[in-house]
C-alpha cells in the first residue's frame, strides 16, 4: 500500500506562560529589557506536547486516534493541516489535506446561506467552481433549501450545524482531518455525517483522520486507531486491540500529586472492577460490576459525588449520592471511599464512557476525571442475543418482567 | 520497510520553521487567491448590512469631512495659491488619506479579528490583512467618482497623461498602505496596544499629511513632511489631476520609504507569521 501521510518523530514544545512574565504590553516589554538588559527574554519552562510521534497512513484508510484529553490529540491535528509548526519532526503528506477542527469556521452570521457556502467551502479549500458544482448537493444534505437566502443569523442552532458540516461533508481532498465536530448536532444528522465521512472513503478512496471520543464511532469506522497518551503513540495498529488497551489504561486512574493540589475535594482514585474485584473494561452482561472512588476532602463542605454514563457521547444515565434525599451531603475534611454496584443486565452490550464528578449542583465542580471507558459484553447467559440474531438495540438491558395474560 | 510511494517526491512537508522563503509564501499566497477575493468580498457584502443608505457611506465620509475643512477655513470658492479650489483641494488630499488611514486602520485588527479562523484552518495569514485593503479600493473607486464629478462641477480638467498616471500612484497607495498594514497586524496580535494607540496616529497623520493645507506652506520645513510617504503620495496625485509641477524628489522619498516598508513588512510579518495560531 502507498503511504499518504508519514509522520517521522514529530514534537511540538510549548512554552508555560506565566501571566507576569508573558502576557506584556509593550510598554512591559521595554521596561523590562531596560530593567534587565542582559535576561534571556524566553521562559525557561516549557512542555512538550507531543513527543517521538511516528505514524504511517495508507491511501484510504480511515485512522482514529484516541486519548484522554490534553494528550495533545488535537496539537497533532493542527500540525497535519499546518496551522502550527512542530519543534520538531517531519510530516510528510502525498495529498491534498482539508481540515476540518470546527464546523462553521469563518462563517458570517450577515451572510446567507448560499453565500456562506461559497464563503466557507473557499476557507475549508475547494475552489469557487467546485463549489458551484457541489451546491445543490450541500444544500440537498443540509435540508435547508428554503432558507438559502436568509441570514445566517436567523438559523436555528440545528440547521447552522447541518449547512456548516454538510459544506465540510463535500469537501474533496485526498486527506480529510476531523476533528470531534462530530459530537455536536442531533443524533440522526450525525449517524449521516458518519455515513458520508464512511462513504468518502471507501468509495472514493479518501484518507480520513480523527479524533474522537465515542469510541463504538472509532470501532466501527476506522481501519486503524492510534492511542496517544501523554503526547506520545502508546499504540498503534488494529482498531480492536488498541481500543481495548486504551479501555484497559482508563478503568483505573491514580491521581498524581500537581493534580491535587488546591482544591478543596479531589478525587485520588477510580477504578473498575468486575464481579470479582479484578479491574476490567469487558465486563458480562449477565454479572455485576463495581465502580470505586477515592477522594479527599480538605475543606468542610456540602457537595455530592456524581457519576455520569455516556453512550454516543450522549448522557445516558446519571447517578449522584443524593438522588435518595434530594440535598447535598455535608463533608467534613478527610479521605472518602465510594463504591458504585452495577447490577447485571443493566446496560446492554456495547460501549461507555463514564465521567465522574465532585460538585455542587449548577455551582461548582470541584473536582472531575472524565473518560473512563468500558464495554459491556454478551455472554452465554445473555438470552436476547439469540433472540434478535447478534444485534443489540439500545442501551438499557433490565430484564423488566412483562406481564401477559391470555384475556380470551 | 519500502513503499512505492516513497519515491514520488510529497506533495507537502511539514517541518519547523527554518529560516523563511519568500518565493514558496508568495507562491501559497497565489494558490490562496480565491480565499483573498472571497475574504474581500465578505468584508464588503457585511460592511454596509443594515444601514439605510448603504454603500453610500463611503462616499459620505470624505465629502462631509471636505465640507467641514471648507467650512471651518470658510474658504468658499476660494482659490489656493496652485490656482486650484479649496474644494477640490482638500477632496483630493482627503480621498487619498482616507483610503490610507482605513486600509491601515482595517487591517490593523484585521488578523485578531480572524483568531477564530486562525487557530482552525491554515492559510497563508498575510491574505486576512491585505483581504482588508483590497475592500477599500472599491470605496476609493466610490470617491473617485465623486472627485471627477466635482472636477467637472469646478471645469477643472486633467490632461490625457495626468489621467493616466493616477494608476501607479494609486497601486503605489496601495502598496504602502499594505506594507503598514500588514506589519500593525502582526504586531497587533502580540501587543494589542497597537489597537489603541493607532487610533491617535491616525488622527494626528491628518495634520502631518498635505491635506488641509500644501506642502509649499510650510517652506523649509518641506523636507519633513516627505518623510511621510503619503505626502509625496498626495503631492502626485493633485500634480496629475490638476497638471502642477511635479515634484520627483517628493515621490522619489515616498517610493522609497514605501519599498523599504513593504519589505520590512514582509520580512517581520513571515517571521511572525509561524507562531500566530499560538500566541493569538
Amino acid at each position: 500500500m502507498k503511504p499518504i501521510i508519514e509522520i517521522t518523530g514529530l514534537g511540538k514544545k510549548y512554552p508555560i506562560i506565566h501571566e507576569k512574565a508573558c502576557y506584556g504590553t509593550l510598554r512591559d516589554t521595554i521596561m523590562n529589557s531596560l530593567h534587565h538588559p542582559f535576561a534571556s527574554k524566553k521562559t525557561h519552562e516549557s512542555f512538550w506536547a507531543l513527543k517521538d510521534i511516528n505514524l504511517t497512513v495508507n491511501r484510504g484508510d480511515i485512522v482514529g486516534i484516541i486519548g484522554r484529553n490534553g494528550t495533545g490529540k488535537s496539537t497533532l491535528l493542527k500540525i497535519l493541516s499546518g496551522i502550527t509548526k512542530p519543534t520538531e519532526g517531519k510530516v510528510k503528506l502525498w495529498g491534498r489535506v482539508s481540515s476540518l477542527l470546527e464546523v462553521g469556521t469563518g462563517f458570517h452570521p450577515e451572510l446567507t446561506g448560499r453565500e456562506n457556502i461559497y464563503l466557507n467551502g473557499v476557507i475549508l479549500g475547494m475552489t469557487r467552481k467546485e463549489v458551484s458544482k457541489k451546491f445543490d448537493e450541500i444544500v440537498a444534505f443540509a435540508g435547508i433549501e428554503r432558507f438559502l437566502d436568509t441570514q445566517v443569523k436567523h438559523y436555528s442552532s440545528g440547521m447552522y450545524m447541518r449547512l456548516a458540516f454538510s459544506v465540510a461533508a463535500h469537501l474533496e481532498p485526498d486527506i480529510l482531518i476531523v476533528d470531534e465536530v462530530l459530537a455536536v448536532g442531533d443524533a440522526e444528522f450525525q449517524k449521516k455525517c458518519l455515513g458520508k465521512m464512511e462513504e468518502v472513503s471507501k468509495e472514493q478512496g479518501r484518507t480520513v483522520i480523527f479524533v474522537s471520543h465515542n469510541l463504538d464511532v472509532v470501532q466501527s469506522i476506522s481501519q486503524k486507531v492510534a492511542y496517544i497518551s501523554d503526547g506520545h503513540i502508546k499504540q498503534v495498529g488494529k482498531t480492536i486491540e488498541t481500543v481495548d488497551a486504551y479501555m484497559s489504561d482508563t478503568v483505573s486512574y491514580q491521581a498524581k500529586d500537581f493534580e491535587t493540589k488546591n482544591k478543596s475535594a479531589f478525587i485520588s482514585k477510580v477504578r473498575i472492577s468486575d464481579e470479582n474485584g479484578n479491574p476490567s473494561s469487558n465486563l458480562p452482561i449477565s454479572l455485576s460490576f463495581t465502580i470505586d472512588i477515592e477522594y479527599t476532602v480538605t475543606n468542610k463542605l456540602e457537595a455530592v459525588l456524581c457519576f455520569l454514563f455516556f453512550a454516543d457521547s450522549k448522557i445516558l444515565y446519571a447517578v449522584t449520592e443524593a438522588d435518595k434525599e434530594g440535598k447535598l451531603r455535608l463533608y467534613m475534611p478527610g479521605k472518602y471511599r465510594a463504591t458504585l454496584k452495577i447490577p447485571e443486565f443493566f446496560f446492554n452490550v456495547g460501549t461507555y464512557r463514564l465521567d465522574i464528578s465532585i460538585q455542587v449542583p449548577s455551582i461548582e465542580y470541584l473536582d472531575t476525571k472524565e473518560g473512563f471507558n468500558f464495554r459491556i459484553i454478551s455472554d452465554s447467559r445473555d438470552k436476547r442475543n439469540q433472540l434478535f440474531g447478534g444485534k443489540v438495540y439500545g442501551h438499557m438491558a433490565s430484564l423488566l418482567p412483562i406481564e401477559t395474560k391470555k384475556l380470551q | 520497510m519500502y513503499y512505492m510511494g516513497m519515491n514520488e517526491k510529497p506533495l507537502k512537508t511539514i517541518e519547523p520553521r527554518v529560516g523563511f522563503n519568500p518565493f514558496i509564501e508568495i507562491g501559497d499566497v497565489w494558490r490562496h487567491r480565491e480565499l483573498l477575493y472571497l475574504l474581500a468580498w465578505r468584508d464588503y457584502k457585511v460592511r454596509y448590512r443594515q444601514t439605510i443608505i448603504g454603500i453610500a457611506w463611503a462616499i459620505f465620509q470624505p465629502l462631509m469631512a471636505m465640507l467641514a475643512f471648507v467650512f471651518i477655513f470658510g474658504k468658499f470658492n476660494q482659490i489656493t495659491d496652485n490656482g486650484i479650489n479649496y474644494a477640490l483641494f482638500v477632496y483630493s488630499g482627503l480621498v487619498i488619506w482616507q483610503f490610507f488611514s482605513n486600509s491601515v486602520s482595517e487591517a490593523s485588527t484585521s488578523l485578531v479579528q480572524s483568531s477564530q479562523m486562525i487557530t482552525k484552518i491554515y492559510f497563508p495569514r498575510i491574505i486576512v490583512p491585505l483581504a482588508k485593503i483590497v475592500t477599500q479600493f472599491i470605496d476609493l473607486g466610490l470617491s473617485l467618482v465623486i472627485l471627477a464629478a466635482l472636477m467637472i462641477y469646478f471645469h477643472s480638467f486633467p490632461t490625457f497623461v495626468g489621467l493616466i498616471s493616477v494608476i501607479p500612484i494609486v497601486i503605489l497607495l496601495g502598496i504602502v498602505s499594505a506594507s503598514i498594514g500588514i506589519i500593525l497586524s502582526a504586531f497587533n496580535v502580540k501587543y494589542r496596544d497597537v489597537q489603541y494607540a493607532l487610533p491617535y496616529f491616525i488622527q494626528m497623520g491628518l495634520f502631518f499629511s498635505p491635506v488641509i493645507y500644501s506642502s509649499a506652506s510650510l517652506g523649509k520645513y518641506q523636507w519633513l513632511l516627505n518623510l511621510n510617504p503619503i505626502t509625496g503620495i498626495i503631492n502626485a496625485f493633485r500634480s496629475a489631476l490638476f497638471s502642477l509641477p511635479v515634484s520627483w524628489t517628493s515621490i522619489g522619498i515616498s517610493c522609497l520609504i514605501t519599498l523599504m516598508l513593504f519589505m520590512a513588512g514582509m520580512y517581520y510579518f513571515m517571521r511572525a507569521e509561524g507562531a500566530f495560531s499560538d500566541v493569538i
